[in-house]
């Protein structure tokens, strides 16, 4: 059995541990509330029928950042640490296996289960677009590649982090912070200094709505330099459609190489 | 089949966990390995198992490095390190077909491995709220599966009850029949003189002493062999018994009878102990003698 192959196999054995351990029922759970809250509000304060299906469309695709960093919590967050701390790691890695089989094994159950959150909620924005509408615009699937991709590099970012802990709920702690604060934080201030926040994972993942933007896809100014007064200067950037695949790509692969390097050499004092 | 450590050294710091260790143990057998607290016990297992990386030296399985090649090294090799924690989700039938599934076994008993560890009637519960000595027996089931070469156990009674001590002791024998070689570490003297062929003694990371038990039992005898007995018989008919030399009330139930030297001399004291109406109920030099060697080697101030 090649490596691809175990690699499958134990997948498929951690997402029947997720689909038990209910992470991915509690995922489901708060995805539907959030569903029906955008539902309930557009249909109370709004009038989705009178607006484009672009517009409605985008309204669902709004959440989908906070979603996909959500699942990358739940699904990433202590996927590593929890080895060391729940000791199961002592089941696991005396196994014939290489470490880089159980790290990606691991990795895409939980792409799978976080996919399959991302894309009942876009499931969802689609008959709910195609229910005022009876159309749903192209953007719209665009928008669903571009959180797909976010959650392929953002997951791979969380293990990375869940790599360098031994302790899941640290581990899992420190990540939200950094995903909800930090990394927010971090966007907000570079804004004053004029310079591109090129760096930034959650700078790229605006393309998820920034493509509804425009009369066509990519219509939409890549700098915006305001003056509020008192002499200071606020410099809005937002990411090319290329620009923004490009910084997940590049945060995909080297936090893959980095997680991988580290759990190859992590030991189980 | 062997397990070889050449300078086997690993450190934390200025500390030596474990120090130039070399020692090889080939064939199909078993062999205890023991140490005191902080000795260095799991830490070997556990580099041999790659769940460590060694600051100098080499774990070898079968001619291949653990460190340099994992794969082909721990081929044939199960190991029971620690009380390893189980998946809590999954039922010992799907920890067992896992574990298969990872070592890319072919044949797997699944029934014959859970009745042998006594958890069949368990294998469609989940493993969360099981106890430990429940998930030690099940890890050693996922061991047994896959019909390995090499077992590596660490102290694979841990967390037991009596009964469940001497079930995995039975089990570990019966293994033992089918051409394995167990590698076992164990904080009890007893149970490795009971299972075990040879012992390997460490103390503060350093070796100390491999040897066969028989070995262990000539060098390190005394001519001394403790006596368990249902009632206390009369002291001076024991000393009357030709061959002995004197006899000393250790406690309630058991006698430490010193002889003249030679085996034949400890069958004959048995054999007049029975006829002399001696309920014996343990007559186990073997024991003694480890006892022995390990509180002369080591020494009883850090007993394990």
């Amino acid at each position: 059995m090649n490596d691809f192959e175990q690699m499958l196999i134990y997948s498929r054995y951690q997402f029947r541990n997720y689909v038990r351990a209910k992470r991915l029922w509690i995922l489901l759970l708060i995805t539907g509330l959030v569903i029906a809250l955008i539902v309930s509000v557009n249909a109370y304060f709004g009038n989705p029928a009178s607006e484009t299906a672009k517009k409605t469309a985008s309204t669902f695709a709004s959440f989908a950042p906070t979603l996909v960093v959500l699942t990358a919590l739940f699904f990433g967050g202590d996927a590593i640490a929890s080895e060391y701390q729940n000791k199961t790691g002592y089941f696991l890695l005396p196994n014939p296996i290489r470490r880089y089989v159980i790290l990606w094994g691991k990795y895409l159950a939980s792409l799978a289960a976080g996919g399959l959150v991302v894309l009942i909620y876009y499931l969802s924005g689609t008959v709910y677009t195609y229910y005022y509408h009876s159309t749903v615009p192209v953007e719209y699937w665009y928008s669903l590649a571009y959180a797909l991709v976010f959650l392929v590099s953002l997951l791979s970012l969380t293990y990375m982090f869940s790599t360098f802990f031994k302790n899941g709920a640290v581990a899992l702690v420190i990540v939200a912070i950094l995903y909800f604060f930090v990394f927010n934080i971090i966007d907000g201030v570079i804004q004053l200094t004029g310079i591109e926040p090129w760096f930034s994972i959650t700078y790229a993942a605006n393309i998820i709505t920034l493509v509804f933007q425009g009369s066509h896809m990519g219509d939409y100014p890549h700098k915006t330099v305001l003056h509020p007064g008192n002499g200071i200067t606020v410099t809005i950037y937002n990411p090319y459609l290329w620009e923004g695949l490009a910084i997940m790509l590049g945060y995909l692969i080297i936090s893959a190489i980095i997680s991988t390097i580290v759990f190859e050499k992590k030991e189980m004092k | 089949m062997y397990l070889e450590a050449v300078n086997l050294t690993k450190r934390y710091g200025k500390f030596y966990a474990l120090n130039d260790l070399n020692v090889k143990v080939e064939g199909s057998k078993c062999v205890g390995y023991l140490g005191p607290n902080g000795a260095g016990k799991t830490t070997t297992l556990k580099l041999f198992t790659s769940l460590l990386r060694p600051t100098r030296g080499e774990a070898i399985i079968n001619g291949h490095s653990v460190q340099k090649d994992k794969v082909q090294a721990l081929k044939d090799v199960a190991a029971v390190v620690e009380t390893p924690e189980l998946y809590p989700t999954f039922t010992p039938e799907e920890i067992l077909q896992m574990s298969c599934a990872l070592r890319s076994v072919n044949k797997c008993d699944i029934k014959h491995a859970l009745e042998e560890v006594g958890m069949y009637e368990w294998r469609n519960k989940r493993v969360g709220k099981f106890s430990k000595g429940m998930k030690q027996r099940i890890a050693l089931a996922a061991a047994l599966v896959g019909n390995p070469e090499i077992l590596i156990l660490d102290e694979p009674t841990s967390g037991m009850d009596p009964r469940g001590m001497a079930e995995i002791r039975e089990v570990i024998r019966n293994m033992k029949k089918s051409q394995r070689l167990i590698f076992m570490s164990s904080h009890l003297l007893s149970e490795v003189a009971e299972v075990c062929d040879e012992v390997i003694m460490i103390d503060r990371g350093k070796f100390v002493l491999h040897s066969s038990m028989d070995d262990v039992i000539k060098r390190f005898g005394g001519n001394s062999v403790y006596v368990t007995v249902l009632e206390m018989p009369d002291m001076a008919k024991i000393e009357s018994i030709p061959g002995v030399k004197s006899v000393e009330k250790v406690s309630e139930n058991r006698l430490n009878i010193v002889y003249e030297p030679g085996e034949d001399a400890q069958y004959r004291i048995l054999k007049e102990l029975i006829y002399a109406g001696v309920k014996v109920t343990e007559y186990n030099a073997a024991k003694q003698m480890l006892e022995n060697a390990y509180l002369k080697l080591i020494g009883g101030d850090r007993n394990d």
